[in-house]
């Protein structure tokens, strides 16, 4: 039977992952992040928004880690990933899952600083899984869904945890 | 200004591109990119460049064992780590691969610089650091102008 993710774990994945996001948005593209909701523990179900990057975090994680950005919060990080060029028409769809990817990917990697044991397993980070629908996930079995929402002045994001990592292939989908 | 033939390996093609851009400002040229840790081995095997960055998470092979393959085949490879992973596990991990540096994501243009000079075992003095890539920058630039006028 799959155990459940400690409590302490979820914590400490959420606030790292929370101040992580705040200093990136502000230092990297002067985006102000607040959060508006605290926090809650085992929820029912999560709702994803527009485009969703999901990440697997090994090691002693052991969470799928999804950050969920409405539209408009993704057209100005996509803006101003790439101000130093030029995107064909047809390239603009890659370079906007790119720039969600690569948005947490960043963050994502600077939390496994803050997460790491001394002397424990190195977290391994899966790439980036894109969902690019508005989707409800239900919690069923041992499933424990987390979520933080993240308000910024160009719309909102969501951080949410899943777990443990067996229950769920990569797209959020319960494996049968 | 030297020119070093570079390959640079990253899953996100937005990251391909702005390294690319970075690299090409300091006057370097870009050998070859690979999305992940296969296809830049073989990729190294084709274009053997003077420097690869190389990126950790990727899909089908990681960076780490990537850089471990490619070195046990060309034990003179020099691979610069273009990475958001901070973990000082990772780093060491990379390390002992064979990594000749570490460069952590979003990356600086300096850090770049100096992580690729010091993998070629360059001296890099660090209060001419700037000037020294304000100058490939301006030299880049005269190029590209010149380059631009020659076609007209």
């Amino acid at each position: 039977m799959l155990e459940k993710t400690p409590i302490k774990n979820i914590k400490q994945v959420i606030k790292s992952a929370v101040a992580r996001t705040s200093s990136y948005f502000e230092s990297e593209y002067k985006i102000k992040v607040s959060v508006t909701k605290p926090e809650k523990e085992d929820l029912d179900s999560l709702t994803l928004l527009d485009m969703t990057v999901i990440i697997g975090m090994g090691g002693s994680i052991n969470l799928l880690v999804a950050f969920s950005f409405q539209e408009s919060l993704l057209d100005a990080l996509f803006k101003q990933m790439t101000a130093d060029f030029d995107v064909a028409p047809d390239e603009i769809e890659m370079y906007r899952e790119a720039s969600a990817g690569e948005v947490v990917n960043t963050i994502l990697g600077h939390c496994t600083i803050d997460l790491q044991i001394p002397d424990g397993p190195a977290i391994s980070m899966t790439p980036p899984v894109i969902l690019d629908r508005v989707k409800t996930i239900k919690r069923m079995k041992n499933a424990m869904l987390y979520t933080e929402i993240l308000n910024t002045n160009f719309g909102q994001m969501n951080i949410s945890l899943v777990g443990p990592q067996e229950l769920f292939d990569t797209h959020l989908d319960y494996i049968k | 200004m030297d020119s070093l033939n570079i390959l640079i390996v990253d899953d996100s093609p937005i990251i391909t591109r702005k390294l690319g851009m970075m690299l090409e400002q300091f006057g370097y040229q870009i050998a070859k990119t690979a999305a992940t840790g296969r296809e830049a081995i073989a990729a190294y095997r084709v274009c053997k460049p003077d420097i690869v960055t190389m990126d950790i998470t990727m899909p089908d092979m990681d960076g780490i064992e990537a850089t471990r393959a490619i070195m046990s085949e060309f034990p003179d490879a020099k691979i610069v780590m273009v990475t958001s992973h901070g973990q000082e596990k990772m780093v060491l991990d990379a390390l002992k691969a064979g990594a000749k540096g570490y460069v952590l994501k979003p990356f600086q243009d300096h850090k770049v610089y100096e992580a690729i000079q010091k993998a070629c075992k360059r001296v890099v003095l660090q209060d001419r650091l700037h000037a020294e890539i304000a100058q490939r920058k301006a030299q880049h630039e005269a190029a590209a102008k010149k380059q631009a006028e020659v076609g007209q």
